[in-house]
């Protein structure tokens, strides 16, 4: 090694700041060269020096005051509920790391999502086949209640236009349903008992004021007469059709 | 960090007022002086051990305890005062208030009384004024690893710089400071040896 190279390192050499490797070929280096020996030398008496100067000039800097000291204090103790105060809005200020906010931010999301996801699960439950006494299914009833209930899928699609039902004499269905005398013994009727009461609740599908109360597709089947006729009149020919169907909306026949 | 300091922190935390006084009190002084020689200026160096210490008290439940409490408040104070050294343009006005006009080579007091001191030499080093001639980041590595004794890995991290960066300032400004004083202590010997 050169001793202008070793002059280099000398600064950091005599403090051990160097690495193994390069402090042993310094070490060996000084060994045989005085005048690099000597600079080492002279540059540790500097560094002593100054640390000496650092020391002796410290103990002669003016300390704190008590009484600085104690309104220092002072102000810390009266200040504690601001500390407090820094401790929650610490996690709000900017200085919280954005993935933290985005975590809390994704998270109530999730919540109001799921939130109204349930609830118009719940409706949809609610929906459960609304067959109103005296109304005719629409196609799209019809699929629901296939859905629901296949043995209803078998009842015919009716035509839209002018269409009348009319059902056979039966005091049960004149009467509001909540008077009129009804078999609810069997576990079906039950079932549409409770339906009807929890009906009363439901926004979505109250009935209005002129609306029959609605049944369960099972309670309707227990209250339907055997025998339905269904009569429809063509208003350009004066011609009236009588169907004629089974208590499960079959076909059993038909007159003009 | 030690388990008195551990049980201090928790105890201040917990909002006792005397144990963060008490964890506080033993680096009051050092704290000064480290303040004093990065900004040169006695009030400058309280406001910022003021700071330190108020934004300590604020923050210490940030502090990890498994680290160092000396290192954590020395960086809180190296922040700080950087940040007024910049604010006030601190750099200009230190050269010239340390300045003496005296010697031809600035950072020594070479008055009657400097011969009475204590040091082996027969110089009196004004360390003040011997920083004030290095650049702020030489000075800052200096202050940290000669003067109070933190190891270059230490300082690295303190002053948030590579291992390179504080060898390569570190060796500069133990260069600039030793021609400083060797070139005084040449023109010293030719005064003494004209006398």
């Amino acid at each position: 090694m050169k001793c202008q190279k070793v002059k280099e390192k000398l600064y950091l050499y005599v403090s051990s700041d160097l690495s193994s490797a390069t402090a042993g070929r310094i070490k060996k280096h000084l060994e045989i060269c005085p005048d690099c020996r000597k600079e080492a030398e002279e540059i540790r008496e500097v560094l002593e020096n100054l640390k000496l100067a650092h020391v002796r000039d410290s103990k002669r800097l003016p300390d704190w005051s008590e009484e600085r000291w104690a309104r220092l204090m002072y102000r810390l103790y009266d200040s504690s509920p601001e500390r407090k105060f820094s401790q929650v809005t610490d996690f709000f200020s900017w200085k919280v790391p954005a993935f933290r906010l985005a975590i809390i931010s994704g998270v109530i999301f999730a919540v109001i999502a799921g939130f109204f996801f349930l609830k118009i699960e719940k409706n949809r439950k609610d929906i459960s086949i609304p067959v109103q006494v005296g109304r005719v299914h629409s196609a799209a009833d019809e699929k629901l209640t296939a859905e629901k209930n296949p043995a209803i899928t078998t009842a015919p699609r009716l035509p839209e236009l002018n269409l009348k039902t009319v059902t056979p004499e039966n005091p049960a269905r004149n009467q509001p349903l909540s008077s009129a005398p009804r078999r609810m013994t069997s576990e079906v009727g039950k079932k549409a008992e409770h339906l009807e009461n929890s009906t009363a609740t439901n926004s979505f599908f109250t009935p209005g004021p002129g609306a029959a109360p609605r049944l369960s597709i099972e309670a309707e089947a227990e209250n339907r007469p055997d025998r339905i006729e269904m009569a429809f009149t063509l208003p350009e020919s004066g011609v009236q059709l009588v169907w004629i169907l089974d208590r499960n909306f079959h076909i059993e026949g038909g007159k003009k | 960090m030690d388990e008195k300091e551990k049980e201090l922190v928790g105890r201040a935390l917990s909002g006792d007022s005397a144990a963060f006084e008490q964890l506080i009190l033993p680096y009051r002084r050092p704290l000064l002086i480290l303040a004093y020689r990065m900004t040169g200026n006695m009030e400058d160096a309280m406001d910022i051990v003021q700071d330190t210490i108020i934004k300590c008290f604020q923050y210490l439940h940030r502090f990890n305890t498994d680290k160092n409490f000396r290192n954590w408040l020395f960086q809180i104070s190296l922040n700080l005062a950087r940040d007024a050294l910049k604010k006030r343009h601190r750099e200009k006005d230190l050269n010239q208030n340390c300045f003496h006009p005296d010697f031809d080579c600035p950072g020594f007091c070479c008055g009657e009384d400097a011969f009475n001191e204590e040091i082996s030499t027969d110089l009196r080093i004004d360390i003040n004024s011997c920083l004030s001639r290095l650049t702020a980041r030489e000075r800052q590595v200096f202050i940290l690893r000669d003067l109070e004794g933190f190891s270059i890995k230490e300082t690295a991290r303190l002053l948030r710089l590579s291992g390179l960066s504080i060898r390569v300032n570190l060796s500069r400004a133990r260069k600039k400071l030793r021609e400083m004083i060797s070139g005084k202590k040449d023109k010293s010997d030719r005064k003494g040896g004209k006398a």
